[in-house]
């Protein structure tokens, strides 16, 4: 099993948690985006409650704070690509095939319209494309705060991620698209919007003035290349909203106060990357 | 034989044009390369821009690492050339735009000398330097 946790910490002092969520469901792989805490003492917290060694190779390359930690030897982890708001490692195994594990963090709709949140996708995507060329295979996870819900253009857009909410879609591998195949992404985030969906109605909550308002929006996604849904089931994708005494909801919104604006999110694959 | 009417009038001589944003983008990645004898290349390359703009992106790749890539810097232009639109792809600094040739290479300068992008340059070389040791 490989487990791998992504967590938009918005700037808190929030290593002692994630490490316990790494403590409670065995993480192998954590990412923290918007972390400002140093590597070092990140990882004192993650040996402190898991009494393992997460080690953090090349987090000096990534930008926006993203940052890995891995529960691998170093020689497993080869860094593929960087560019604004991706980070991409390879995970290469002596036990299974290898996969590209790329964390996202988009730019904040504050900051960037719809046309340039899909243009700076677009580039993302050409990032992942490259790095999967590179490693001669397409078994690519993406995990992130992608700063779009799954059903916005840089999402769903055949030259952006191209992400679909059906596996039987996705297992087709690509559209011809204008004389050009597009690779899919399956977004099983689809399924994880509003309260008939399981856990929360989404990651992230935001109110303002607006006629047009969603109030939970699913930003924290996690995306898998055709080539990885057989190592997928549905149980095993989490939306985590409390760990031991720690609760990131209030009554009706996230508990920002004291936690992330951010839930973290949690997905399982089926493969055993090392011994 | 009668000679064509001209029509076009009198044609203005080609006008001077500023160094072009792209070459200028691609000499500071031939730099790189050949500031560290290969182990980086200093790489350019054009990419698909809508509302007849013209993009290139410097990055940095790294044979010796399963060229890894880093991305550096990301140029925006129109016919005119100039203002070139910069965006620093490292996060360290806001967009610029830049009227003259003299603040895009400043923009850029300020790009390739800032701590972030030393510090890369850094633990690449020492990555490629311990691969080298490892290969020996």
């Amino acid at each position: 099993m490989t487990k791998i946790l992504f967590w938009n910490v918005n700037k808190k002092q929030l290593s002692q948690v994630a490490s316990q969520i790494c403590q409670e469901y065995d993480i192998d792989i954590l990412v923290l985006a918007e972390s400002l805490n140093s590597d070092v003492s990140i990882q004192k917290h993650l040996a402190d409650k898991t009494q393992t060694t997460y080690i953090a190779p090349f987090n000096e390359l990534s930008n926006r704070n993203i940052k890995f930690f891995f529960r691998y030897p170093t020689e497993s982890i080869q860094p593929a690509t960087d560019n604004y708001g991706i980070s991409i490692r390879e995970i290469k195994s002596p036990l299974a095939e290898s996969i590209l594990v790329a964390a996202v963090h988009l730019s904040s709709k504050l900051y960037a319209d719809d046309n340039e949140q899909t243009a700076q996708t677009r580039q993302i995507v050409q990032s992942i494309e490259e790095a999967e060329e590179n490693a001669g295979h397409s078994r690519t996870v993406v995990i992130g705060d992608f700063n779009m819900n799954p059903f916005e253009k840089g999402l769903v857009d055949a030259d952006a991620f191209h992400g679909v909410m059906s596996q039987l879609t996705a297992r087709k591998g690509t559209r011809n698209v204008r004389s050009t195949q597009r690779k899919f992404f399956y977004n099983p985030m689809w399924g994880r919007m509003g309260d008939l969906s399981e856990g929360p109605p989404g990651t992230y909550y935001y109110q303002a003035s607006k006629n047009f308002e969603l109030f939970w929006n699913t930003f924290d996604q996690v995306l898998l290349r055709p080539g990885l849904l057989n190592a997928f089931r549905k149980e095993n994708l989490k939306v985590i909203t409390e760990i031991g005494t720690n609760r990131f909801l209030t009554s009706d919104r996230l508990n920002k106060d004291e936690f992330s604006d951010h839930l973290p999110i949690m997905i399982e694959l089926e493969i055993e990357l090392v011994a | 034989m009668t000679s064509t009417k001209n029509l076009w009038g009198e044609l203005p001589a080609p006008r001077e044009l500023p160094s072009l944003p792209n070459r200028i983008l691609k000499e500071q990645g031939s730099k790189l390369t050949e500031l560290t004898s290969g182990a980086l290349i200093g790489e350019v390359i054009s990419q698909d821009q809508s509302n007849q703009l013209l993009a290139s992106t410097l990055r940095i790749k790294v044979p010796s690492l399963n060229n890894y890539i880093f991305n550096v810097v990301n140029i925006k232009y129109g016919i005119n050339l100039y203002p070139v639109t910069v965006s620093d792809l490292t996060g360290q600094s806001q967009n610029g735009v830049c009227k003259t040739v003299e603040d895009y290479e400043k923009k850029l300068e300020n790009i390739f000398t800032s701590p972030k992008v030393k510090s890369v340059i850094q633990a690449l070389l020492a990555q490629v330097s311990e691969e080298t040791h490892e290969a020996e």
